[in-house]
């Protein structure tokens, strides 16, 4: 029972990831309508970043089938993915440390060339974080979390993707920046951006999806609705922090 | 599939290397090898029990000057048709250098050493060119289980291999049992020395500064030089080194510009990138007329002029001896023409009558031994040659002819021209040895 | 400033050749400060003893310094970028010598020219150097590096002594063991005069090319779209990826960059000095390796800073008359210089640490 009943936009068919002789991923099967929010929950090393470092060319599955608005992806390089439209900012945040706020933005529109556009995006990004307008020339390594987060997803917009990848974007953060990365990532999909959410804040991010996938140890446990997760006893249980 | 790669890289490096190593060493091919001896050195020529060997540098820019003391040997060896008084001979030239340094090579040096020391019918060596490679050989043959294997060069000049030099332990050092097993015909550098410092004080030079590559030779005569100018109330500037590994000595003569000097005294081998510094000289302190420019024999060799271009032009080049293209003497004159018509050139390199007369040398004193290797090395000293290829000269108790005429050369359109000889009086190069 | 290409964004990947975990004692600072302090009487002592000397000294540390700080960059791109010593590097200095020899003077015969035509001979042979040397050290990123991008540390390393020695025994068969050389070829007139010596023109002429590209290089890298494309990829390779930009090539630009600079100095090198040979990268080589780890390794300005360094270095040793060591001591006093700055900035002179990180 899916949410809105969309186009498909991503799917994953079976996927298989190795590192060397780990297993990571043994078989994840999952699916992105376009226009939603879907998150991927699960605990620490069960796969999730892996999934989304797949889905971006940085690791290649060994079998199963990616398939991206139609077109097969399995093989594509990292910057013909980027191409497609999808971008991600990626677990741990990854900014380029030496380099300023504003350099760290303008790479992610590596890829582009139409200045204006770029221009109005950059806008777009500073009028969601106005803290990083203000910190615009600092060195990006010197940036709080919160704000390295922050410039993180706004690197990541500035590719203008379709399909927007957010690793853990709430790590770290204190409980107000928290909230605050979740509206912007509703606002983001509410201005039509699907987004695939990785989180460990299950409940935050059930809140705001419209359709979950829970992975456990390399394999999609649970895939359901949003609100039926939610209500879901072992999502409560293991997820939720509820008994 | 990384290490299969990096193993063919390696390969790659190491082919080339090989390549390259090869394309510049093949030597001459005939006999079978003897036992014992490296791969420097070629398959041997003649025929008989006994061997002697040469050794010099063939690859770099001594090749021409090797080569040419290589076949005076042999030119010598072949009039007697490789026989030394009941003593039949074969020949091998053995190599002291790399290709890679373009000069001698201590580690090189040390191989030949050990594996004469393993040859038991060799009854001498011819060699070395470098002192500094004789320094090495001659204390390990001095070791051979048979006695000191005996050894004359035509071209060590460094005084410190036969007589007291002011380094400590010199010369005993060089012969570990105490029995000498060396002699030379080389004019030594003390002679040398004194000739350039009286040669300056003919031009009526006042102002010298020296120069030196810090090797045992270039130190050496640069010492020999400074006594014996200051000897002759010459005003020596400075002693300094250059190092053979800057890129240029600009900066270094600017220094020595400050001075005011009147000439430059050169003391070292050219291949301690002597183009470089006589370029910088020139183009510092002013051509070769303005500030006169001496060298020492380390740099009379065919690539002083090639590396150095138009700026060695009017430089002048000792070495000790006679120019082996204008001997006087007989002998000299005889030998000469039988080395031009043997091997089809018209220039002898600076040594090449030396190398005849040291297998003369060595072979006399073979003749006059019982053919024991200690009786040999006994024979080597206190010889008289009355009619030998460089003059009428005797070799001393330890080991020096008593010739002491240099050769003073200039570069003249490219090439090293015999302008004048200078004779130190003896006391002048007693004083230079200090 | 912002002239480095980056290394990576953890801590744990900076590079530093610390020889000692953090002296941070005041007793530590107090001896920097007394070597600092007697370095500086000695060249305020020689300056006054003889300015003239002075005066010209410091203006040959420069034109050295240039052809160190041109090698150094190519060591210091690869570095940042691979963490790799690319020690190969140096002999593709060496090989930027050599070709200028074969197309400037044994093919376009620049030794006969002078005015314009001279400059057009020069100006080919430079380009020819610089783009031979691009292709070749990308050649060899290709060949030999790529693949063992992911092998152990050693595995690239050896590969690029083995690099270092294929390259210079190459220019051995090709050229020979000895010396190729010629008569001056940039105009030696004196442009003026310290003390009765002159500062001639080819002086000059080796900065008007040295610090030109010096700069170029420098916009280059922080202006163009490649140049920021190798940044990222310094100092974050995936998330380089993830920007779409193409690492491979990335990489192959930083070699060319460097492969080009080590061109333009070894056309340099060979016009002012007017000679090469097959082994001239190694002490070159070395000491451009040096000063891109004294000016703080991944760092662009840092390599050009200790290049200079080391130009002076070089020459005030060997042509200040007061109470210097002399040019036998050089490489001994590059080396100290070497440790000590490890030992006081394990970082390099420009290399920031990024430890003010939450
Ligand atoms: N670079 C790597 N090399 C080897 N194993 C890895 C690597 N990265 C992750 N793994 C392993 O793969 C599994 C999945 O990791 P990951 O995708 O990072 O999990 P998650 O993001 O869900 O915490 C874990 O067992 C982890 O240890
Ligand atoms: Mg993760």
């Amino acid at each position: 029972m899916t949410a809105n009943g969309g186009q498909p936009l991503l799917e994953l068919e079976d996927v298989q990831v190795f590192y060397g002789a780990i297993h990571a991923l043994k078989g994840v099967s999952l699916r992105v309508d376009d226009g939603q929010i879907v998150t991927l929950i699960g605990a620490n090393g069960a796969g999730k970043s892996t999934t989304l470092r797949t889905i971006s060319g940085l690791l290649r599955p060994r079998t199963g089938s990616m398939r991206f608005d139609g077109k097969d992806i399995v093989r594509a390089s990292s910057q013909r993915i980027v191409r497609f439209g999808i971008a991600q900012a990626p677990e741990g945040r990854q900014l380029f440390s030496r380099m300023t706020v504003l350099e760290n933005l303008e790479m992610g529109a590596f890829q582009r060339s139409d200045r204006r556009e770029i221009a109005a995006d950059l806008d777009r990004v500073y009028e969601l974080f106005p803290r990083l307008a203000e910190r615009q020339a600092q060195k990006a390594g010197t940036l709080s979390g919160g704000e390295q987060q922050m410039c993180a997803i706004g690197r990541a917009l500035l590719a203008r993707p379709r399909l927007l990848m957010l690793d853990e974007p709430s790590m770290g953060l204190s409980p107000n920046l928290v909230d605050r990365i979740f509206e912007v990532i509703a606002d983001i999909n509410r201005q039509g951006t699907t987004v695939l959410l990785v989180e460990q804040n299950a409940a935050r991010a059930l809140e705001i999806a419209d359709r979950g996938y829970v992975l456990e140890t390399g394999r999609v446990t649970l895939a359901d609705s949003a609100a039926a997760l939610r209500s879901n006893e072992r999502v409560r249980a293991s997820y939720l922090g509820e008994s | 599939m990384s290490m299969r790669k990096l193993g063919s890289i390696l390969l790659l490096a190491g082919a080339t290397a090989v390549l390259a190593t090869a394309a510049a060493s093949a030597g001459p091919l005939s006999g079978k090898r003897i036992a014992g001896l490296p791969n420097t050195c070629s398959k041997p020529v003649g025929h008989g029990k006994y061997v002697i060997a040469s050794d010099f540098p063939l690859q770099g820019s001594l090749r021409p000057l090797s080569v040419q003391m290589v076949e005076a040997v042999k030119l010598e060896l072949k009039k007697m048709h490789y026989k030394i008084g009941k003593y039949s001979v074969q020949f091998v030239s053995c190599d002291d250098s790399t290709a890679a340094k373009g000069s001698w090579d201590p580690q090189t040096c040390t191989n030949n050493a050990n594996s004469y020391k393993s040859v038991t019918n060799l009854l001498g060596v011819i060699g070395t060119y470098n002192s500094g490679c004789a320094e090495i050989i001659a204390p390990i043959i001095n070791r051979a289980p048979g006695g000191g294997i005996p050894m004359v060069s035509p071209a060590n000049t460094y005084v410190g291999l036969t007589k007291k030099s002011g380094v400590a332990g010199e010369p005993q050092k060089y012969f570990p049992t105490g029995k000498r097993n060396y002699a030379r015909v080389a004019v030594p550098d003390n002679f040398q020395g004194a000739a350039d410092a009286l040669y300056l004080k003919h031009r009526h030079i006042k102002r010298v500064y020296v120069l030196n590559d810090a090797e045992a030779y270039g130190l050496g005569i640069a010492n020999n030089f400074v006594r014996a100018a200051k000897k002759l109330g010459l005003t020596v500037l400075g002693n300094s080194k250059w190092d053979a590994s800057q890129p240029n000595y600009q900066s270094l003569y600017q220094g020595i510009a400050s001075k005011h000097p009147q000439a430059i005294f050169l003391a070292g081998i050219v291949s301690n990138n002597g183009g470089q510094l006589i370029k910088d000289k020139v183009s510092v302190l002013g051509n070769n007329t303005k500030v006169l420019l001496l060298a020492s024999d380390g740099f009379n060799d065919s690539a002083t002029p090639k590396d150095a271009g138009n700026s060695a032009a009017g430089m002048f080049i000792t070495i000790g001896g006679s120019d082996p293209n204008k001997l006087s003497n007989p002998t000299g004159r005889a030998f000469v023409k039988a080395f031009r018509k043997a091997y089809h050139v018209k220039h002898l390199e600076a040594y090449t009558a030396y190398a005849g007369q040291a297998l003369l040398v060595l072979a006399h004193a073979i003749n006059k031994s019982d053919g024991s290797r200690l009786s040999i090395d006994k024979h080597l000293f206190k010889q008289k040659f009355p009619k030998g290829i460089i003059g009428s000269f005797k070799i001393d108790s330890s080991g020096d002819p008593s010739l002491g005429g240099v050769t003073v050369d200039v570069v003249k359109h490219g090439n090293i021209k015999a302008v004048t000889t200078v004779n130190p009086p003896l006391s002048l190069a007693k004083a230079a040895l200090g | 400033m912002g002239t480095s290409v980056g290394t990576a964004a953890e801590t744990s990947r900076r590079p530093s050749f610390a020889l000692v975990p953090r002296l941070r004692s005041r007793a530590v600072a107090v001896v920097g400060i007394l070597l600092l302090a007697l370095v500086a009487f000695w060249l305020v002592e020689n300056a006054v003893h003889d300015i003239r000397q002075f005066a010209l000294v410091s203006l040959n540390g420069i034109t050295n310094g240039s052809i160190y700080a041109l090698v150094a960059i190519g060591y210091t791109l690869v570095y940042g970028i691979l963490e790799l010593i690319n020690f190969a590097h140096g002999d593709v200095f060496s090989w930027g010598a050599m070709i200028t020899y074969s197309v400037a003077i044994s093919w376009l015969g620049a030794s006969g020219h002078s005015g314009i035509a001279l400059f057009g001979i020069l100006a080919v042979g430079l380009v020819c150097a610089a783009l031979f040397c691009a292709t070749l050290n990308m050649a060899v990123e290709r060949v030999a590096y790529r693949r063992l991008r992911n092998a152990p540390r050693l595995a690239p390393l050896i590969t690029a002594i083995g690099m270092s020695f294929v390259l210079s025994n190459l220019i051995a068969v090709v050229y020979g063991f000895n010396y190729v050389s010629s008569e001056p070829l940039l105009p030696r007139g004196a442009l003026f005069t310290i003390g009765g010596q002159a500062y001639g023109w080819d002086k000059l002429i080796v900065l008007l090319i040295t610090v030109p590209t010096l700069v170029s290089l420098m916009i280059v890298v922080k202006r163009t779209r490649w140049g920021k494309a190798m940044r990222a990829t310094a100092q974050n390779r995936d998330a380089a990826r993830l920007m779409g930009i193409d690492v491979d090539r990335a990489i192959a630009f930083a070699f060319g960059l460097g492969g080009a600079l080590a061109g333009i100095g070894g056309f340099v090198y060979l016009v002012y000095f007017t000679q090469g040979r097959f082994d001239l990268g190694f002490r070159i080589g070395l000491f451009a390796f040096t000063a891109a780890v004294l000016g703080g390794i991944g760092n662009i300005l840092g390599a050009a800073l200790g290049g200079y360094l080391i130009g002076f270095i070089e020459n005030y040793n060997s042509g200040l008359t007061w109470h210097a060591p002399g040019p036998s001591w050089t490489e001994s006093l590059v080396f100290i210089l070497l440790i000590l700055i490890l030992v006081f900035r394990p970082h390099g002179l420009l290399g920031e640490s990024l430890s003010t990180r939450s």
